[in-house]
């Protein structure tokens, strides 16, 4: 049993803070995961998948990081993701940028740079802490 | 014959002997010279030899040379006009450097950046240990080194340290600062092989104790230097602790390794490293405990270290052996020369403001904030040279653009006098340094640094003076040049109208202390300036809300430091609405429509505007007639910032 939400404590969150994800393009994928969970033989992850401008959260199995079929990926470490846990009912956006900053959620990009900004995703990630067009600080 | 300063910093310019050299001072001048001023297929240029003689100028016992890529595929190739060294054909330039050095009587040491993780950039893909995705935009996706290419990847490195020496350099560094590929193959993140290379730690460190022993054999008599993190900041993505650090660095001392640079951060890590939010010497102890460790090997350290004083006083206490500088002696290469004087207070400080990174990583070559003329040594234009005519110069405004023309035309020998409404120099940069969160001792020092320029160069002061055309007409003729460098000003046409008598506050007079704030606060402009207001202010108590017409808050901001800003809006709990148009502030408080198209009343008892903020260069028609020459220089020109102004009064003083 993975100790990660479950898709529909995820699409809480996602709904509420709707407007933050509101410029990516259809067919836009991220998977959250938790890091002790990818290590197991058959893990799965939460993926949120952008539809006619909402996000839909859906369990799927994991395939690896070379699964083409998502763009970003976040990958918490347990405390991180029981922290965001707690908070998926009402500030769960505050508290995932929170862990981003933090540390405790890797932000794993798996798209070139003029793809995610195709598909909406500058805004997104560089509210989340990612530096976007540069590196070192 | 000693001088004061080698005096007064007397282990920092103390001799010091390492293996068969004798270093004439305790400095090693760091590669901190990816400089992206080389062709694209990897050969010196012109621009960095003229470059490289300056750094060979500083003083330095020791100057490592900027970190060449070994390999022909390019996989190691970090930056896009970084020197490469995988080939006997790229010789003659690397034999001028290491000549040069010689020359100004340093040790030469050739530096080898493979970058793994951060490489390729010509490619469509890097070489890791393992496949695990890039977590900053601007790199390559990852490929898994297989064992054949990890034989083929040492020994490319040991044929490039052979090159090097053959070229004349005395030793040879490798470096995994920052996330490079020994760094790779060292850390839990991105070594996850079942290999003998992966694993345990002692597994992870195979790949360096090979580098080493290849090298050692490539190069038997001359020494080698390895870069090391004291922290990668990345353990809480799974990467090394600190003591896994400390324990690699034990294992490269195993090997022989000649002198150990200890390093903080990877490039992606979610903490800063080397920017302007950490404190100069947060990080001594970690050369501390590599010290510790390892009584026997020579330590160099200098990762946010700019003062020789406090880098003097770490190696009289044994904390390091050797001050390792990177961007200190960017924004000042004379730094060392003017410590050994005893004149620190002419030092022009780096103010981390990761400008010289920032370009890197935009495939531009590197400049700096505070240097004008670095990355143009090659360029007379650059020089300061002695005026061929003595000239009378009047500034008005003493900003850092009024100030630096003032210093820049001093130094050719003018006689050069400073017109300032207010009672203090330093124009808009007086109001960051007063409200910046990250650093404001930083944005002082440049204010301190011409106040220290003014005097030695008899720079004359006429604060609290407004020039205006009546005092123009009765200075007539006493000034053959007038410089306006007035900055900016609101523009208050572009205000929202007011109503209920509400008053629009000028975000440069909140700054700097003149208007005073109470209650809720709009800040209207949520560029640098808004911001660094609204975070000062929201620090002190005051809720905050940042309206902003465009699409995102610090549109103006350095790539590498927007993070901190949006950092410091969330946990300060600044509110935001961007996309916004004003329509006017009554006593209710803003009228806005957001980006939404919704209409929303932002209250707020004070409204403060940070921007639109225009040049201020009404002084230039009037004073057309009333002088030969007549110039504008920095924000009054266009408001860019810093780093422009600077740079444009110092090119406008080196030519009048
Ligand atoms: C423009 C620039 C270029 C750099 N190039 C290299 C390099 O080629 N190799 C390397 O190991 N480190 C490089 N560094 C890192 C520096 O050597 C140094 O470790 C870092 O800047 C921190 O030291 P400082 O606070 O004295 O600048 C570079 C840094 C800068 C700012
Ligand atoms: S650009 Fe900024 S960080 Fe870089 S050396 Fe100059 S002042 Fe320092």
């Amino acid at each position: 049993m993975s100790g990660l939400p479950e898709p529909a404590a995820w699409q809480v969150m996602l709904d509420r803070y709707g407007a933050f994800f509101g410029n990516l393009r259809s067919g836009s994928r991220i998977g959250v995961a938790r890091r002790s969970d990818l290590g197991r033989g058959e893990a799965s992850i939460v993926v949120w998948e952008a539809r006619r401008g909402r996000l839909h959260a859906e369990r799927r199995p994991f395939r690896g990081y070379a699964d083409t079929s998502l763009d970003v990926m976040l990958v918490g470490d347990d405390g991180a993701v029981a922290e965001v846990e707690r908070h998926l009912a009402d500030t769960g956006l505050p508290a995932l940028k929170e862990q981003v900053r933090q540390g405790g959620f890797v932000c794993f990009l798996l798209r070139t740079q003029c793809d995610l900004v195709e598909a909406g995703y500058e805004d997104v990630l560089q509210s989340m802490g990612v530096i976007f067009m540069g590196a070192c600080r | 014959m000693t001088k004061p300063g080698e005096a007064k910093l007397s282990y920092l310019f103390q001799k010091a002997r390492w293996g068969r050299f004798e270093l004439k001072n305790r400095v090693k001048y760091g590669a901190c010279c990816v400089s992206n001023y080389n062709t694209r297929d990897g050969h010196i240029t012109p621009r960095e030899l003229a470059r490289t003689k300056v750094i060979a100028e500083t003083g330095c016992g020791m100057i490592t040379n900027q970190g060449a890529y070994p390999d022909p595929r390019g996989e190691g190739k970090a930056y896009f006009r970084q020197v490469a060294i995988f080939d006997d054909k790229f010789l003659p330039q690397f034999e001028t450097i290491a000549r040069t050095i010689h020359d100004n009587g340093g040790v030469a040491i050739q530096q080898i950046l493979h970058a793994g993780r951060y490489g390729g950039i010509d490619l469509g893909y890097c070489v890791q240990p393992s496949i695990v995705p890039q977590t900053l935009p601007h790199f390559r996706s990852p490929r898994e080194i297989t064992r054949d290419q990890i034989r083929q990847t040492i020994r490319e490195h040991a044929e490039a340290a052979a090159r090097a020496v053959r070229a004349g350099f005395d030793g040879t560094e490798v470096t995994s600062f920052m996330g490079y590929l020994l760094a790779n193959f060292n850390s839990r993140f991105t070594n996850q092989r079942t290999d003998e290379y992966g694993g345990s730690i002692e597994n992870r460190g195979r790949f360096m104790r090979e580098l080493i022993d290849a090298i050692k054999q490539a190069t038997p008599d001359n020494p080698l230097i390895l870069r090391l993190n004291g922290a990668e900041l990345m353990d809480r993505w799974g990467g090394n602790s600190e003591d896994e650090c400390f324990e690699l660095m034990r294992q490269a001392a195993g090997c022989g390794v000649d002198m150990i640079s200890v390093t903080v951060g990877w490039q992606e890590a979610p903490d800063s490293s080397i920017g302007r939010d950490i404190p100069p010497g947060h990080w001594n102890r970690l050369a501390a405990r590599a010290k510790k460790l390892l009584p026997e090997v020579p330590i160099a350290f200098g990762v946010r270290l700019p003062d020789p004083v406090m880098a003097n006083e770490c190696i009289g206490n044994g904390e390091f052996d050797f001050w390792e500088v990177c961007r200190p002696l960017l924004a000042d290469p004379q730094m060392l020369r003017k410590a050994a004087e005893d004149r620190l207070d002419e030092v022009r400080r780096c103010v981390g403001s990761l400008n010289c990174l920032s370009r890197l990583f935009r495939d531009l070559p590197y400049t700096c904030t505070m240097n004008p003329a670095l990355g143009h040594e090659i360029e007379p234009e650059y020089a300061i040279t002695p005026a061929a005519v003595r000239k009378r110069i009047m500034v008005i405004g003493a900003g850092p653009a009024g100030m630096e023309f003032a210093v820049t035309a001093a130094q050719r020998g003018h006689d050069v006098t400073v017109f300032e409404k207010s009672e203090r120099i330093g124009g808009m940069l007086t109001g960051y340094a007063a409200n910046d969160l990250a650093n404001r001792a930083d944005l002082q020092s440049v204010i301190s640094y011409y106040e220290a320029m003014a005097r030695k160069l008899n720079i004359g002061l006429r604060l609290g003076t407004t020039v205006d055309p009546r005092l123009m007409r009765e200075m007539l003729h006493d000034f053959d040049v007038a410089v306006v460098a007035t900055g900016t000003v609101l523009h208050r046409a572009a205000l929202p109208p007011t109503e209920d008598g509400r008053k629009i506050l000028d975000g440069l007079d909140v700054a700097l202390g003149r208007e005073a704030v109470n209650g809720t606060v709009a800040v209207l402009g949520g560029g640098k300036v808004g911001l660094t207001i609204a975070e000062s202010l929201a620090s002190r108590g005051h809720p905050v809300t940042i309206i902003e017409g465009q699409k995102r808050l610090a549109g103006d901001v350095m790539p590498s430091f927007k993070w901190r800003h949006s950092a410091w809006v969330e946990e300060l709990k600044i509110a935001s609405v961007t996309g916004a148009r004003m329509s006017k502030v009554t006593a209710e408080g803003v009228h806005v429509v957001d980006g939404k198209g919704e209409k929303r009343i932002i209250g707020a008892d004070t409204v403060i505007a940070a921007s639109p903020r225009i040049s201020n260069h009404g002084l230039v028609n009037e004073f057309e007639w009333m002088v030969d020459e007549l110039h504008v220089c920095g924000d009054a020109v266009l408001p860019r910032g810093l780093g422009p102004s600077i740079h444009d009064a110092y090119r406008l003083g080196c030519r009048i």
